[in-house]
Parts: structure tokens; C-alpha cells; sequence
């Protein structure tokens, strides 16, 4: 239903009155453009909908699953064993998740369950795109380690992201034996070389050295719409996002927003492969690039960032 | 009012399902596994018919009455097998997985704040604000939701509209104090601030 502009914006105007969050307001209205509202469900909705779910709920249920999609085809040995352990860590962990939950009538609170819940869940999670990288011939994951949102020295404190490096670590060796391509990992730089401390420079140098994913490159200025995010996307539907700066790498942790859909991890794969064509390839297939030998030392690593920063227009790439 | 039903709970009183928060309705759900699911799905299906309605709308298929149901009680069922697997303070975020699944995440985010929303709304401590704001996030924010809601509850319209700027403003406190901010990044994927 169409309704005139100053007739909208009286409603509009009556409805912000009532207190209703902008986003809110904003997303009804939307809603309403779209005859979102126009048609009601019937009042026997909800008791058809309990009888189809009966028979689905409690025993009934399906063991949880790794996160292998049988659609993805056959699995080797090793990948199914890895999948197999998965399947019963998960469900170890959706027992434990019940018993917690039995217990915490009170809104636990949580920050401490929650990183507990999410320190458990993501490992498992990304061990689970083993099976991903097999079907498709992509890389299992594809991140963009933004160093002005997550500073490299947290993925070696913090015991979230070095679960999750972990895991990114046994992915690769796995894939690595098949000849698939390694998790794809994008480095958004700082603005400014002097942005990087001594402890930066060191994380940043040990990764180049002992990391099996593909790494590349980019300068703040060419980050595009990364400039801004740190993205991780697990497998074909998994996407994990922080927009923010936080205080702390537990803080960081936790701040991810998570968000699961094959169109949206579609986008994000795309949007990350896009930005790799302006970066500078770094690792390839587990060695260093040309340019980048020098990085087992906190100088070299210095020096490579440095260069990269030089190359924000890229105009001289092709020579450096 | 806390500590009396925690009294009250020695003596075997329970909070009715409809009061419970989110989280704790899977607390419940050893005891009472159905009507724990049905008022998971009284609170959810109609925020989740408009999300199918706009998914089978925007599809180009023919859409009917029938049609919409259909998509809505997949996606429960969908959901039904893990319902009680998951943690419980994560329930809205792995039922908005499924959500995404059964149709896109387009669809969802044509009700993402309101779904999100539900989560604080449920803390309210007024049982009349708490089911006002419900209802109002369930079936949208309208032009003539006071009216609705007077019918609805059956009350004059005056107090529906004073009872909702009340419950606002509560929910914002409860926002603000309920929450941290990263329990509100993790349990709502960042939609509530």
C-alpha cells in the first residue's frame, strides 16, 4: 500500500514518539514498502508447525554435524577420521552446552561462557572446512588480517586466535597432501611504518616464516572496504566479521559478528580474491615470495612492510 | 520480586514459559520439551512468515497464503533437530542460521533488528511492557499498531500508547544494563547496540 509522502511522515513522526529504535522504525518501514505486513499467518500456524516438528525434536535428532556436507562427495581416510572426531567433539560439546544451560537459569553472564563457548566452537569450525577445500578447490579459509583492528602480537597471546591459528595450521597441512590450495590470508597494513611496534614486528616476521596459508600484502590505502573490517571466512557459508577497534584480544575475540549463509560467504570470497589482485604476494604455496626472503628477521620484516607501503598506488608494482 | 520467586521456586512454582528470557527456555526444556518448542515457535513464526513471505515475493514464485506457511514451518523444522543442542545464550544466533538456510540471508535481514530485539525484550521485568513490546516487534512496527494493540489487549489506546513509551524506555535500560557490548555483538551478531 502506497501512502502519500506527508502521510508517511506523520506516521513516521507518531511512531518515533513511541520510543521505537531508529534501525527499527527504519527496517518496519522497509518492511512495509514491501506488503511485508499485508498478509497475516492463519491462527492454526503455530500448532501445524508443533506436530511437523514433534517427531524431529529430542531423540529424534540428527548427530550433529562436523560441518562436512556429504553433498561435497566422497572423503579420503584421513579427512574422514578428522571428520568423524569433529562430529563427536561437537556433540561432546553440545552436551556440555546443555548442562550449562540447565544450569544457568540465571542470565549467566557471560562474557567468560560466551569466549568459552566460542574458543570451543571456532577450532572446530575450521578444521570442519577441510572438507570444503577438498570439494571445491578453494582455499578453506580466506582472511583479512586488518593489523589496525587485530594486532599481530594478539594471534599470539590470546588464546582464541592461537586456537584458531591451530587449527588454520592442521587445515593446511592437510590440504597442503592433496595439492589444494592453503587458507588465503590478506594483510591489511597500518597507515604508517612507525605505527608498528618491535613486538609487532616480530609477530609479523615468525608468521611470514612458519605459516603454511598464502599470504599477501596490501596498504591500508588500497584496502578498499577492508579498510575498516577484519574478516574470516570458514568454509562455504561461515563469516565472521570485526568492524572495530577493541581494547584487548579477548575483547577482540568475542567482537566478531557471525554470520552463516553461502551468498554472503560467496561475497565475501569474491570481495577478498578481488583485493588480492592489488596486494603483494608474499607466500606462495609455502614458501616465501622473492621479495619477501629477508622476513625471518624483524629488520627484513620492517623492510617489507615499508616496501609495500611505498607501492599504495601501484604504479611501480610491477618493478619492485 | 526476584528474590520472592526464588522463594517460590523451593516450593516448586515456575515461571510461566512466556515470561522466560530466550536463554532460559532451553533451561526448561528437559521437563517440558514440547511446550518449551511451541512457545519458542509462538514467539517466533510470525516475524518469520514476513521473512518468508518477502523470500518467496522476491522469487518470483506465486505466492499464497498456503505457500508462506509452508516456507515458515520449514524453517522450524529445519531448526527442530538442534533446538536443544546449542547454547543457550547463542538460540537466536543458530536459529537465525537456520533461518538463512531455509531461505537467504536477504530475507533475514528484512527482519534482523526485530528478531535481534526480541532478546532484550524478553528481560523486560514489567510482564504488560514485556508483551507489548512483543508484540510489537513480532508483527511490525505499523502505522496503526496503537490500535491493533488496544485490540489486541484490550485496552484503551491511551494506555497502550503510554504503556509502549514506558516499555522503551525500559528496554533501553535493560540494553544498557543487562548486557555488555560483546554479549550483545556475540548473542545478536551486532544488530542490538
Amino acid at each position: 500500500m502506497t501512502k502519500t509522502p506527508d502521510l508517511r511522515q506523520d506516521y513516521e513522526a507518531k511512531l518515533r514518539q513511541l520510543g521505537f529504535p531508529e534501525e527499527v522504525l527504519n527496517e518496519s518501514a522497509a518492511a512495509r514498502d514491501l506488503g511485508l505486513f499485508d498478509m497475516e499467518p492463519a491462527s492454526g500456524l503455530v500448532q501445524r508447525t508443533i506436530e511437523r516438528c514433534r517427531g524431529l525434536l529430542l531423540q529424534d535428532a540428527a548427530p550433529a554435524s562436523p560441518g562436512i556436507d556429504p553433498k561435497h562427495g566422497s572423503l579420503d581416510p584421513l579427512v574422514a577420521r578428522v571428520s568423524t572426531s569433529l562430529g563427536a567433539l561437537k556433540r561432546a560439546n553440545a552436551e556440555v552446552a546443555v548442562t550449562l544451560g540447565t544450569i544457568s537459569g540465571v542470565k549467566v553472564a557471560c562474557t567468560d561462557s560466551a569466549e568459552l563457548f566460542r574458543l570451543e566452537r571456532l577450532p572446530v569450525e575450521c578444521l570442519a572446512t577441510v572438507g570444503f577445500a577438498r570439494s571445491s578447490g578453494q582455499p578453506p579459509m580466506m582472511i583479512v588480517d586488518n593489523h589496525n583492528l587485530v594486532e599481530p602480537t594478539w594471534w599470539d597471546v590470546d588464546s582464541g586466535f592461537r586456537a584458531v591459528r591451530s587449527a588454520c595450521k592442521v587445515v593446511n597441512t592437510i590440504v597442503q597432501d592433496s595439492g589444494d590450495p592453503p587458507a588465503a590470508v590478506v594483510m591489511v597494513l597500518r597507515e604508517d611504518i612507525n605505527g608498528y611496534s618491535e613486538q609487532d614486528m616480530t609477530a609479523i616476521s615468525n608468521l611470514l616464516c612458519t605459516s603454511l596459508s598464502d599470504i599477501w600484502m596490501i596498504p591500508y590505502e588500497d584496502a578498499g572496504m577492508f579498510k575498516k573490517q577484519d574478516v574470516i571466512v570458514l568454509g562455504e557459508e561461515r563469516v565472521l566479521k570485526l568492524e572495530a577497534k577493541a581494547q584487548s584480544a579477548g575483547e577482540a575475540f568475542l567482537a566478531f559478528r557471525e554470520m552463516e549463509g553461502t551468498s554472503i560467504a560467496n561475497t565475501q570470497r569474491h570481495s577478498i580474491e578481488e583485493i588480492t589482485g592489488r596486494a603483494i604476494q608474499i607466500r606462495h604455496r609455502g614458501k616465501l615470495t622473492s621479495i619477501a626472503q629477508g622476513a625471518g628477521s624483524v629488520e627484513g620484516a620492517r623492510a617489507l612492510i615499508s616496501g609495500v607501503m611505498t607501492q599504495s598506488t601501484g604504479a611501480t608494482r610491477d618493478s619492485w | 520480586m526476584a528474590a520472592f520467586q526464588s522463594i517460590l521456586g523451593v516450593f516448586g512454582w515456575k515461571q510461566p514459559l512466556e515470561r522466560l528470557p530466550f536463554e532460559e527456555l532451553l533451561g526448561r526444556y528437559a521437563g517440558e520439551p514440547g511446550p518449551v518448542y511451541e512457545e519458542f515457535v509462538k514467539r517466533l513464526h510470525r516475524i518469520i512468515f514476513q521473512a518468508a513471505l518477502e523470500y518467496l515475493t522476491r522469487g518470483n514464485h506465486a505466492v499464497s497464503q498456503v505457500g508462506v506457511e509452508e516456507m515458515t514451518t520449514k524453517v522450524f523444522e529445519e531448526f527442530a533437530p538442534q533446538f536443544a543442542s546449542g547454547k543457550a545464550a547463542m538460540l537466536l544466533v543458530d536459529f537465525a542460521a537456520a533461518v538463512r538456510r531455509v531461505l537467504d540471508h536477504q530475507a533475514f535481514e528484512k527482519i534482523a533488528y526485530r528478531y535481534y530485539y526480541l532478546l532484550p525484550i524478553y528481560h523486560l521485568k514489567d510482564d504488560l511492557e514485556k508483551k507489548l513490546l512483543a508484540a510489537s516487534y513480532q508483527r511490525g512496527i505499523r502505522p496503526d499498531l496503537v490500535e491493533q494493540l488496544a485490540g489486541q489487549f484490550n485496552m484503551p489506546a491511551g494506555q497502550i500508547q503510554r504503556s509502549i513509551e514506558k516499555a522503551n524506555a525500559s528496554l533501553k535500560a535493560v540494553i544498557a544494563d543487562d548486557f555488555t557490548p560483546w554479549e550483545l555483538s556475540v548473542f545478536t551478531e551486532g544488530y542490538v547496540r
